[in-house]
Formats: C-alpha cells, structure tokens, sequence
C-alpha cells in the first residue's frame, strides 16, 4: 500500500519532453535580432522543464508584434483583439483552473488600449502568468509612439517628437492594490529572464512581469547603453528572489540584496531611471485570489446547466 | 478467557457484600462537586442533527452555546451585568431539566426552561426581555438550535462516536461526489465530443433533431448534412478507448460506496456494524467492488488528461489488484466503525478485536467500558488473571500500527479532534471509553467517568501512529489531571465528625474511586472502633511509606455523608492491590509519556556522576606533567599558524570559459544567446542551437572568417568571438581581421 509506488507505476508525468515539442510548425516570423525570440525560447524551455501538457496549456494574447507568440507555440492558443487579452484569460482561467494559463502582450496592448483590464486584473489576482513585451514602441504598425516611449521620440504619430515622459509599468502595477508579483527581466539575460519567469510561473496569484524586448527594427540603439555595459544593470538577489550563477555574478556585478516581501523598497526600486533593475520586485502568496474566491464548489452537468437555463428562462415567461 | 456459562455459574455463587458502608456516601474529594446542577462544565451536549455536520462541528456545549451568545448580545466589559446573569439562570435551569431527564432539541429545552424561570419570577418583564434577546441570537439551524440535548449517561460514548462517523463520511461524501461526478461529466464530453464527429451525428435527421423546434423550415438539412462531411474530422476514439471509457463510466455510476446526490439512498452500503467478525466479513465482500472503482477512478483521471496508453497502462491495469490500492484511495471511502461493550470480550471477542487492530483495514472500534474494577465478587477468585477491559487500551498500543484512544465519558467533548483524528487516521483504530454509568454509584456517569479518570484507574491517552516515529510525538497523556504526579492531588475542606473545619491536601486513589459505587463496598470496613488515630494513614501515604516501617498503621480513604459529614472508612487488602496495580500500570504510562522516564534519569544521573567527577578540583599536578601539557599545547599552535601556509598554496582557479578556449579558436559564450537567429540565419551550419536553443559554433570550417565576423557584428549582445581565420588564403582577410578586434 506505499502510495510512491503506486503512483510511480500509473505514471502521470513521466513523458520526456524535449523544446520541440512546444515548437508549432509555425515558423516565427519575428525580424531577426528581435527580442521576442529570447522570450519564446525562455518559456519553451520553462514548457519542458515543468512538463507541460500541451493540451493543458494556454497562451493568450492580443495584437501586435508580441501577441503573435501564441502561433509559435505547440499548445493552446487564443490570438485576441487588442488590449482584451487580460479579459479573455480571466475567462479562461475562472472556467478552466486545470489549465496553465499564459498571457504575452506588448506595451501598446497592455498599458495603452487595454491598460482598463491591466489594472482590474492586477487586482483580481488570478492565477497566472503575465509577460509584458516592453519595447516602447508599436512594433506592428511600424513604429508609432506607446506609452512607454521614451520622451522626445520621433514617430510616425509624434514626427516631432513624444511630448510627455513615459509611463512606469512597474510603479503602476505596484500601486494598484492586491498586487502580488511584480519582476522584471530583460531579453539579453536569458538566464534571468528563464529564472524570472519561472518564479512568476511557480508564483500563486497574478503574475506581472515586464520584460524589456529590444526591437532592432524601430529601435535600434534603445537599449544599447544597457546591452553593453553591464554596470548600467543592477541585478537583485535574494534567497527569496533570483538566485544568480557564479558566472552571470562575474559578468554583472552590480547587485542587491532585495527581499521581495519589501513593498517600499521594491516601489523605490521601480522608479530608478538610469539603471536598469532585473528580479523579483514584488512577491506575496497571500493576496486572495478572485478565482479562488469565486470558484464553483459543485459539478455542472449536462442536467444542472439546462435547469439553470430553465430556471433564469422561467422568470421571463408570460 | 472463561466462557459465559462458568461466569454465569459463579456469579450466581458469590455473597452480596454489605453496601451500607457507602450508601448515600462520596469520596470526601467529591463531595464540592456532588451535585452538577450548580456547576457549569462541559455537559449537556448538543448532538447536532444537521447532517451537513462537518468534522469540525459536530457537538457543542451548552455553555459553549450560551458563551457565544453572550459574546454577542453581552461582551464581558460592557453593559448587561442583568442580562447576563439572566441567561446564565437559564442555562442552569436547562441544565437541570435535562438532568431530570428531559429530553428535546436545545430550542424545545430552551422554551421550558424560560417559561418556568418566567413563571416563578417577580420581575419577570426583565427576564422576558432578556430570554427573547438572547433567543434571536440563538442558531435556530440544525447544527445548533434544532440539536438534541443530551446529557452524559452510558449512551452518550456511542452517540458521539455515531455523530462522529457520520460527520467524516458526510466530508468524504461530498468529496467523493465532486470527484466522481467530474469524471463522469468528462469522461461523458469525450464520448460526446467523438459522437459528433461520427457520420451518425452528421445525418440529416439527427442535425435536424440538434436544432430542436421552431426553426426547422429554415434550413437544408440534407445540404447541411452534405457539407459538413466534407473535411470532416477522422480522428474518432479507437474501439478499445471508447470500450474502456464506456466500462469506467459505468463502474464510476454503478458503485454503492457512496450516493452520487446527497438524497438518502438505501442501497448504498452500510458502515455501522454491532460485531467485528460482520465489519470484517463486510470490508472483505467489498473488496472486489472496491478495487474495481478505485481502478476506474485511476483510469478515469489517465483518460482525462489524456495520458492512458495502452502500451504501458493495459498491463498495470490487468494486474490491478487489493495490493495496487494505496492509503491516499481507501482514504477517499468511510471508515468502518463497530460498536462493542465489555460483555463483548467473552468468547472470541478479544481475538477478534486484536485480529482488526493489527490489520490495516480502516474498521474502527468503539469500544464501551461500564466496569473498571472487578467487584469483589469476582468469579475468578482473589488470584485472578482475568482479563480487564480497561487494560485493552494498553495492549492495543502494543500492537503499534493502530490508532488508540482512551478516555472517560466526561473528557469525550474535549477530545472531539482526536476523536475525528482516530477515524481519519489511515489504519484501524481503538476508542476505549468507560462510560461511569453504574446503577449503583452514587454519583452520576459524568462525575464517575471524571472520577476513574483521576483515580488513573482509567486514564486518558491517545496513541497516534500517524503523528511521528518515536514516542514523543506518538503518546500523549497531558489530559490528564496533574499528570506529572502519581495521582492528582486537591485541597479539601469539610466538616469531621465534631462539625470542626478541616482543610488538607487529599489524593484520589483508585480506591477513592472505588468509594464512589456502593458496588465495591466490600472493598472496605469500618475502622476499629478504639483505633489510634495516630496508626490511621491515608491510602496514598500508606503506598508511600510501604517501604518503610507501617507494621501498625492502617490504610483509610475519607469519604462524607449526605450531611457533608466527613468518615474514614478502612481500605481492605484487595483494594489496596488493586489500587498499587493501578499505580504501577499508571507509571509506565507516564514513563512512555516522557514524564519520569527511568532510562533518562538514570542516564542523566549517570552523567551528573561523571561530570562532578571531572569537575572535581585536580589536587596540585606534578611539574613533568605540566610540561608536557605546555609542550602539547605549543605543538598544536605551530600547527595552527603553520595552516596558512599550506592553503596559501595556490588553489585549482575556476575555469574561466575564455581562459580555457584559446584565443585562436572562435567561440560563443553560450549561455548569454538570446535566441535571436542572427548567426543562424547567416549560416546555420556554423552556428546551431543547442537544447536551450542557445547557439553555439557547431562548425567552424562550415563557412567563411567573413561570416563568423559579419555574425559577430550582427549579434545584439556581442558574444560572439570569432577568433582566428581558418583558411589564411581568405580574401580580404587584412580588413575582415580589423573588423574581428572588436570582438577578440
Ligand atoms: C482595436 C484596434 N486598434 C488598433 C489596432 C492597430 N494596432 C495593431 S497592433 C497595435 C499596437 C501594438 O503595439 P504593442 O502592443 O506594443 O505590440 P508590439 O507590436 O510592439 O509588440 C495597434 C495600435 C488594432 N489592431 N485594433
Ligand atoms: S518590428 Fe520590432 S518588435 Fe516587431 S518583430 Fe520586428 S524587431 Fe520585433
Ligand atoms: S546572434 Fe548572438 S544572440 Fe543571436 S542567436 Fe546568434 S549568438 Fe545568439
Ligand atoms: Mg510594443
């Protein structure tokens, strides 16, 4: 009667699977150099380590350059309207808690059109994992201002320039209430951005990470003075929080120890302008969750659905 | 184990003792607590009749019940001094209602008590006003309000344990229902979901039949039905998946261990069994059944997640067996419980009970002790080596593997999570209660039980396997009173014969239990009538000093009258065995319970010993000796400075990726690549992804130095290096090699 065994032998999890089985037949169609291929690699590689099952597994998005991510994967896919991803996802979620729920969503489809859902999921809380394409720019309509855009840049909708400073997505996220995990990771880390989502991944409640993508096509040098020196980063460290490899710790050894319990500190760290933090920010289990709160205790049949119909139905009849 | 008949035979021999001695008497140490009616504790009980009863809520107290809405109407600090004390009169004249044996659900009792506090008082605007607000506060749900109002008597235990079984079966009930009835569901979707792929949903009659009424002049059907065929999906279910889902779905439907709604069924199985030889036979009848629906179970959820294969699954589900069931799946079911008193332990009925409790079947047995102490009319004779039922608590935690509970009839309320941790627990389990009903006590059950209980004549224990591998974490016995002393003591204070005042430190022996029922009076005597006071010990004292010189001193336990009256009646030989048997079964149980545990005291003494020893002062070294120890001493500093020197030796460097590569060779550090498919897209027989789909240079001489140098170039996070050319007969290598500086 050893339970191990008896389980060993059903065998729930032992498929091997390797990257490519969560590669589609789709081939990215992405520029080359583009970040958003670092970012599809990190979660193919979190698909496999965590085994998965593709059926089990949900990638939802928006529009944009970023929202096209869920073509590339082998695995459920729901490619939405722009800025509804959030929505959409909830939706999911609360009808299906089986399912692994992913979300990828850029700049433009996150903090601008759908920054109303941006902020209401934050405070639902359910459980899943956000990852923001932040290159500060519409990438699919070739180069127009988001607002995330640095100040001052040209753009086919601002040709003389943005007129206001950007907006700070960790800081919002941040200060919306019942937040429960705020990272962020960049794209020319690929150990930290696997790390960084991973532990957004493991995370129970919503998790938002923002995850800087450079997009060579329209913004060539954003991200240069932080791609090349490392200095310009800062790395945060924490038992609780990223743990770094002895030879990433060689490469960037700018770095806090940063408890992911610390609110203030974590919204101090959101507001730095000069360097670039990567980590957990913000981690706390406890946050309630909406979908937790509102899940159905019972089991819809085929019976109870149609006397539910019958019953709302039943008070419109003359 | 004597058979009935020679019981029955003996018994009919032996002599009615006097009973005088006790009659209307009780132990001196109970005489506060004679009478319950003004005492507020832990009875009556509320047996709650909702049967949504969770395990966490099954019985209540009635003070527990007036506490809280006291609580609500009236917290402590406030106001309300009169509404409290109105309220709490009229618990106590329910109280005494039910100790007049009223029965009735706590409202029904509720409405009594009032009227008659109503009737008898003087002002009785106020009380009225105070019972109707304490009466909205009052729970009128089936849990509380509509609960029936029991007190302690010798039905209580099996009330309790039936309350408590049922609750854990109602909390299985309800998981098992959600479990299952998802399976169904599902399991019903995937056949659902291939039937409309199937040619049979596509007719036009049965796509008629989906559109229902109304709309069926709308449309075409036999078209629709054409068109839908085209590109119709062909990936329906293999008959042997199909067959299979069809046969879990309808093990899954046809199992009587629970009811799939929570509507009474009457052809679901039965838990509650009267013998072990029924509950086990039983459990055994079951077996294939069970077996069949936990395997369905399993292959309900491989089906599900869609993970069943036949290559690997037939084989492990052909073979499936009582073995395969682990304790996570038995746990999902009811546990089994049989009801059995003391009577029971003639025959087979010990053999029967140690067979359940060395087994690993989840029966549990409720086992109801009325008699503790063999009267003095034991059959057996003097010398007896009859077996006790209060021992078989004791011999059950031998057994080591079983769940076991002692406990009296009074501690049974404060017990309830153990009570619920027992039948929960995975394996068989022992609840031995004594239930303190005896017809001719002289106190009631709950003051006998509570009585047996001190007396460590019956105390409490609970031996939980499943709580941790040693001991420590296994035994408990801190229920008890004062259970670091041989028995509890009390201050006392009464009236001696002369009506003087008398205050003293009492102990309460098994003896003073035994002074409790008039049935053990011949246990004891009168005291000589010109006896030397200064001869007469205390029962406990006389145990004491058995040791030393009590050639003339005579054992006594102090009882008073129904005038409060204190006595000291004479402890006879027998009882004060008896009550040195008890003493000693009692300190092994404390010493299994880490109070007083011998091994560890001698172990402590023994090095207390060894530490004074060494402590002790040196008398004054001789000079050589000092030397020596001052040699010793310098050697081991050399030692120590001489250390650095060894470790300043110069360790292994961690390799450095670009150390170990020579600069010659081109490389790209691995572990930084984005992904990016720059390099690849340049030449993807140079450069190549790896397992993480990180590239690296899988072929220098797959390609040209240019390139290596113009994929250097394009990578984002320059971590390509390209080294040196390999073909030195390359064109415009002077320039290509200026270019590759920047990444050297
Ligand atoms: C409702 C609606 N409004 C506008 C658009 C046009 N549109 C397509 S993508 C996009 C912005 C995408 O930017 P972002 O979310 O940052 O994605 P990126 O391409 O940068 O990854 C816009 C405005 C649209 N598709 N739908
Ligand atoms: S336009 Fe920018 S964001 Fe879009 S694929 Fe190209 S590089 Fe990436
Ligand atoms: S160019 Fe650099 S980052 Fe891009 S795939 Fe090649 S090695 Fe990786
Ligand atoms: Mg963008």
């Amino acid at each position: 009667m050893t339970n191990n065994v008896a389980e060993r032998l059903l065998g729930y999890d032992d498929e091997v699977f390797g990257v490519e089985h969560y590669q589609s037949d789709v081939l990215p169609r992405w520029c080359s150099g583009c970040g958003d291929n670092a970012i599809l690699t990190a979660i193919q590689r979190l698909c496999r380590d965590e085994k998965l099952l593709p059926e089990k597994t949900m990638f939802v998005s928006g529009i944009g350059c970023s929202s096209r991510l869920p073509h590339y994967m082998n695995a459920y896919g729901f490619h939405g309207i722009h800025g509804r991803s959030l929505p959409v996802a909830e939706g999911i979620k609360m009808a299906r808690p089986d399912l692994n729920v992913f979300v990828t969503t850029g700049d433009g489809d996150c903090c601008s059109i759908g920054a109303g859902h941006w902020i209401h999921a934050i405070r639902y809380n359910i459980d899943m994992t956000v990852l923001m394409h932040d290159n500060g720019i519409y990438g699919l309509t070739k180069k127009q201002v988001s607002p995330t855009s640095p100040q001052g840049l040209k753009t086919n909708t601002t040709p003389r320039g943005s007129y206001l400073p950007p907006l700070n997505p960790l800081s919002t996220t941040l200060g919306v209430a019942n937040v429960s995990f705020v990272a962020q990771a960049v794209d020319w880390i690929p150990e930290t951005l696997y790390d960084i989502i991973s532990a957004a991944f493991h995370h129970n409640g919503f998790s938002f990470v923002r995850i800087l993508q450079r997009c060579p096509e329209f913004m060539p040098d954003m991200f240069d003075p932080w791609v090349q020196d490392p200095q310009q980063m800062l790395l945060l460290e924490h038992v609780n929080g990223l743990h770094l490899s002895p030879e990433l710790g060689k490469v960037y050894t700018n770095q806090e120890a940063h408890d992911p319990a610390d609110i203030n500190r974590a919204r101090e760290i959101a507001s730095l302008t000069e360097i670039i933090p990567v980590g957990v920010l913000y981690r706390n289990e406890e946050i309630p969750r909406y979908d937790d709160i509102r899940r159905p205790r019972g089991v819809y049949t085929n019976e109870k659905i149609r006397a539910g119909i019958e019953e709302e139905l039943d008070k419109y009849t003359i | 184990m004597k058979s009935a008949t020679v019981r029955k035979l003996k018994t009919k021999n032996r002599q009615t003792p006097d009973q005088s001695l006790l009659t209307n008497t009780v132990p001196a140490a109970l005489a506060a607590r004679r009478d319950l009616g003004n005492l507020r504790y832990d009875y009556p009980l509320i047996l709650t009749s909702d049967a949504r009863a969770t395990d966490q809520d099954f019985i209540f107290t009635l003070s527990g019940v007036i506490d809280q809405i006291l609580q609500e109407i009236a917290p402590p600090g406030g106001t309300g001094e009169q509404l409290r004390s109105h309220i709490l009169r009229l618990e106590q004249e329910i109280r005494t209602l039910v100790q007049h044996g009223i029965s009735g659900s706590l409202i029904e009792l509720w409405e009594l008590a009032a009227a008659n506090l109503i009737g008898a008082a003087d002002n009785s605007d106020s009380l009225e006003h105070s019972i109707d607000e304490a009466r909205n506060a009052l729970p009128v749900d089936g849990k509380i309000g509509g609960g029936e109002i029991v007190d302690c008597d010798g039905d209580m235990p099996a009330r309790i344990m039936a309350l408590a079984c049922s609750a854990v079966r109602e909390t299985r009930a309800e998981n098992f229902r959600l479990r299952v009835n998802r399976l169904i569901v599902r399991l019903t979707d995937i056949l659902h979901a291939d039937y409309t792929k199937s040619d049979k949903a596509r007719t036009s009659d049965s796509l008629k039949r989906s559109v229902g009424t109304g709309y069926e002049q709308v449309f075409d059907f036999d078209e629709m039905s054409r068109i839908l065929s085209f590109g119709a999906a062909r990936d329906l279910l293999s008959k042997s998946r199909r067959q299979r889902i069809e046969n879990t779905l309808k093990a899954l439907e046809s199992q009587k261990f629970f009811a799939l709604t929570p509507t009474p069924d009457s052809s679901i199985y039965e838990y509650e069994f009267d013998s072990c030889a029924v509950a086990v036979k039983e459990f055994q009848h079951r077996m294939l059944e069970l077996v069949a629906l936990i395997k369905a179970i399993h292959i309900a959820d491989l089906e599900i997640a869609n993970i069943y294969k036949e290559s690997k699954h037939d084989s492990y589900f052909d073979r499936f067996d009582e073995t395969s069931i682990s304790t996570q799946d038995l746990a999902m079911f009811p546990p089994y419980l049989v009801y059995l008193d003391d009577e029971h332990l003639q025959d087979t009925g010990l053999s029967e009970i140690l067979a359940i409790l060395s087994s690993s079947t989840p029966i549990k047995i409720l086992f109801q002790t009325n008699t503790i102490l063999s009267s003095l009319n034991d059959p057996e004779g003097p010398f007896s080596t009859g077996f006790h039922s209060a021992q078989l608590a004791t011999m059950a935690i031998g057994i080591n593997s079983a769940y076991v509970l002692q406990s009296g009839n009074a501690g049974l309320f404060r017990l309830r999570g153990q009570i619920i941790g027992g039948l929960n627990f995975e394996g068989p389990a022992l609840f031995s209660i004594f239930s303190g009903s005896s017809a001719t006590a002289n106190v009631p059950p709950y003051l006998m039980s509570a009585a047996a209980a001190e007396a460590r004549a019956f105390p409490t224990f609970i031996f939980n396997p499943a709580a941790g591998p040693d001991w420590a974490s296994r035994f408990r016995i801190e229920d008890n009173p004062q259970a670091d002393m041989p028995w509890p003591v009390h201050h006392q204070e009464y009236q001696d014969q002369d009506i003087l005042r008398i205050s003293e430190d009492v102990a309460f022996t098994v003896a003073d239990f035994a002074a409790c029922d008039e049935r053990y009076a011949g246990y004891f005597d009168k005291l000589p009538e010109n006896q030397d006071q200064d001869d007469q010990v205390s029962l406990a004292g006389f145990l004491e000093e058995e040791n030393e010189e009590t050639d003339s001193s005579i054992p006594f336990v102090s009882i008073v009258d129904e005038n409060n009256i204190l006595h000291r009646i004479l402890v006879t030989d027998r009882l004060v065995q008896a009550t040195r048997r008890y003493a000693s079964a009692w300190r092994s149980i404390q010493e299994l319970g880490g109070i007083g545990n011998s091994h560890a005291e001698n172990l402590i003494s023994r090095e207390r010993e060894n530490w004074q020893r060494e402590n002790r002062p040196q008398p004054a070294a001789k000079p050589d000796t000092l030397e020596i120890s001052e040699i010793s001493v310098e050697e081991t500093t050399n030692t120590v400075e001489e250390a650095p020197d060894v470790a300043a030796e110069p360790e292994p460097a961690e390799p450095d990726p670009a150390d170990e590569t020579s600069s010659d060779d081109a490389y790209i550090e691995t572990l930084r690549c984005t992904t990016c498919n720059e390099c690849t897209q340049i030449n993807n027989r140079m450069f190549a992804y790896n397992d993480n789909m990180q590239a690296f240079i899988a072929d220098p001489d797959a390609g040209t130095f240019k390139e290596m140098v113009e994929a250097a170039e394009s990578c984002q996070v320059c971590i390509i290096h390209p080294g040196v050319p390999r073909n030195q007969d390359e064109a415009d290598l002077p320039e290509l090699l200026v270019r590759a500086e920047d990444f050297a």
